[in-house]
């Protein structure tokens, strides 16, 4: 009688969680069309800093789902993940790649116009390579979740991993091959995306797969934290040191900008002190896994706020409410597509 | 034929005529500028100075903004003038982080009246189709009046006649003879963008 009662709460409560997310996405709905009706202008963007929020949250959402791709391979072939796991690690790639999708969409000053990324796209375009490749790897992983039998490594699973891999090195060459941005300029911007997608990978699958199975997930999460700050130290201390007197004046920018204090410490440091200390794994995954948008956020604008012309004020952005309401939103929205996909997907078996 | 202009530092007064102008003739939104005179102080007093830098669609030889484009809206015509398709663009705005030289703007709305809070006056109707909201615009160095036979209306404009327009790939035009005998410079040359638009030192 007991044990039905405590069933049936936990039913009502994750009902009720599951209420909460449809109520944020009717209201990011509600924002999306208000932008639709009057434009960009509705977010904190200007002519100096151009990429925010959504483009952050759309190279987060892309990485995190080729991470969990990342996860669900090579767990099946080391044996970590049974196929129920990787079932619902490729669900959740999927949930981050719509994610994605729809945060870029949003981005984008005319989106019925997207249409000429596929019937009249330039190939020299970075941005060309970055729309056909997460098509790519959504299609991809779309047909290894349904592939039947499930082997626990095949060779569509290491192809869908190469094509995650170089989604995420697409993404991060976006940025690296800007030669107008110095900060962003050079292999650094790569190297940061890969391991911002490891974490996100790993840190959503944290918060997904049963805990009996998330020994090498923990260890791989905690180096690639540790790596992500050294990397971070890296960048500020190469921009300071040996940077042109506009790098400097980048990067001290960077080192007052509150973004990268809260990437620091909220996305890096305190996760980290948890996952040592083998308390809260949850609270820790989630958040690095904001601490991924989080880098993105504040690598972007940073990359931004300094003109050419020494003269000119930096320029500053803050993300306005309709952001930050579209942002939630298509969050929650990810995780109903996996709440329910995941469900039909176990019970098909 | 590859158009470029030619600027003279030490002509230039900062009066912001050509600003002016150019949103006079291309109806650009309130607090859009496709063409601008940045301002700087050099020196120490007493022998500080203000110094004079107007700046505008660098029309590159390898414009960076054409290779990011994913859908082909920015091209590079064949008379070397670097144009926006506001069909084709769909405001990624990959093209305004790639540029070195901050030169395009991005309208965030419908085109606004210069008049606060006015409807959009006969003038500024006419221009209404050419900054569409969602869609990234810049300077075509008034690619109108070029192909009139006419150079693009802040060399007109300049009360200073600090500008010069002319074809870049022809030795004997007066742009080349500026550049060769006074030495002209390309704003950060060192990006390999290779801009038609030369600075005469001051």
């Amino acid at each position: 009688m007991a044990t039905a009662a405590m069933v049936k709460t936990e039913e009502n409560r994750l009902s009720a969680a599951g209420w909460v997310a449809v109520a944020l996405v009717v209201l990011w709905l509600a924002a999306w069309i208000y932008q639709l009706s009057v434009g960009l202008q509705v977010t904190g963007l200007g002519q100096q800093v151009v990429w925010g929020l959504y483009i952050a949250g759309f190279f987060a959402a892309a990485g995190a789902g080729a991470g969990l791709v990342a996860v669900a391979v090579i767990g099946g072939a080391m044996g970590f993940a049974t196929a129920l796991t990787r079932a619902r690690l490729l669900v959740l790639a999927l949930a981050s790649f719509i994610a994605a999708g729809i945060m870029i969409t949003m981005d984008v000053g005319s989106p019925l116009t997207m249409w000429r990324l596929v019937v009249g796209f330039r190939f020299e375009s970075m941005m060309t390579w970055d729309f056909w490749l997460l098509a790519l790897t959504f299609i991809l992983t779309l047909v290894l979740l349904y592939q039947k039998p499930a082997p626990a490594a095949s060779g569509l699973g290491w192809v869908t991993l190469a094509a995650a891999v170089v989604l995420v090195a697409v993404e991060g060459w976006m940025l690296s091959s800007v030669a107008a941005r110095p900060l962003w300029s050079g292999g650094q911007s790569l190297v940061s995306f890969l391991v911002g997608a490891s974490i996100g990978g790993q840190a959503l699958a944290l918060l997904v797969i049963p805990s009996e199975a998330d020994g090498k997930l923990k260890l791989g999460l905690k180096a690639m934290l540790w790596l992500n700050l050294v990397l971070v130290v890296a960048e500020v201390l190469s921009g300071v040191i040996g940077g042109s007197p506009r790098g400097v004046q980048e990067m001290l920018g960077v080192l007052t900008s509150t973004g990268l204090w809260l990437h620091v410490i909220v996305g890096l440091i305190v996760p980290l002190v948890l996952l040592i200390g083998g308390r809260s794994v949850k609270t820790a995954a989630g958040l690095a896994v904001l601490g991924v948008l989080l880098e993105k956020l504040w690598y972007l604008s940073a990359g931004q706020q300094k003109s050419w012309f020494g003269e000119l004020p930096l320029g500053s952005y803050l993300p306005s409410l309709i952001e930050a309401i579209a942002i939630i939103g298509v969050v929650a929205l990810a995780a109903l597509i996996y709440r329910g996909w995941s469900r039909s997907v176990l019970r098909a078996g | 034929m590859r158009y470029g202009m030619v600027i003279d530092l030490s002509r230039c007064v900062g009066c912001q005529a050509c600003t002016v102008a150019c949103k006079q003739k291309n109806g650009t939104p309130p607090e859009v500028f496709w063409s601008r005179v940045l301002m700087s102080e050099t020196g120490k007093f007493p022998n500080a100075r203000m110094q004079f830098t107007p700046i505008l669609c660098m029309h590159c030889e390898k414009p960076a903004c054409k290779t990011v484009c994913p859908t082909g809206a920015t091209e590079k015509q064949a008379n070397g003038i670097v144009t926006v398709d506001q069909e084709k663009c769909i405001g990624c705005r990959y093209c305004m982080v790639a540029c070195p030289y901050d030169a395009r703007e991005f309208n965030y709305s419908s085109l606004k009246s210069q008049y606060a809070g006015q409807k959009l006056t006969a003038f500024e109707r006419t221009h209404e189709d050419k900054h569409q909201v969602g869609k990234v615009g810049k300077c075509n160095f008034c690619a109108d009046r070029v192909q009139a036979g006419q150079s693009p209306k802040c060399v007109e404009t300049c009360p200073a006649k600090a500008r010069f327009f002319g074809n870049l790939d022809d030795p004997q035009s007066e742009v080349s003879q500026l550049i060769a005998k006074r030495g002209g410079h390309q704003l950060q040359a060192e990006l390999g963008t290779s801009p038609s638009v030369y600075y005469l030192p001051v």
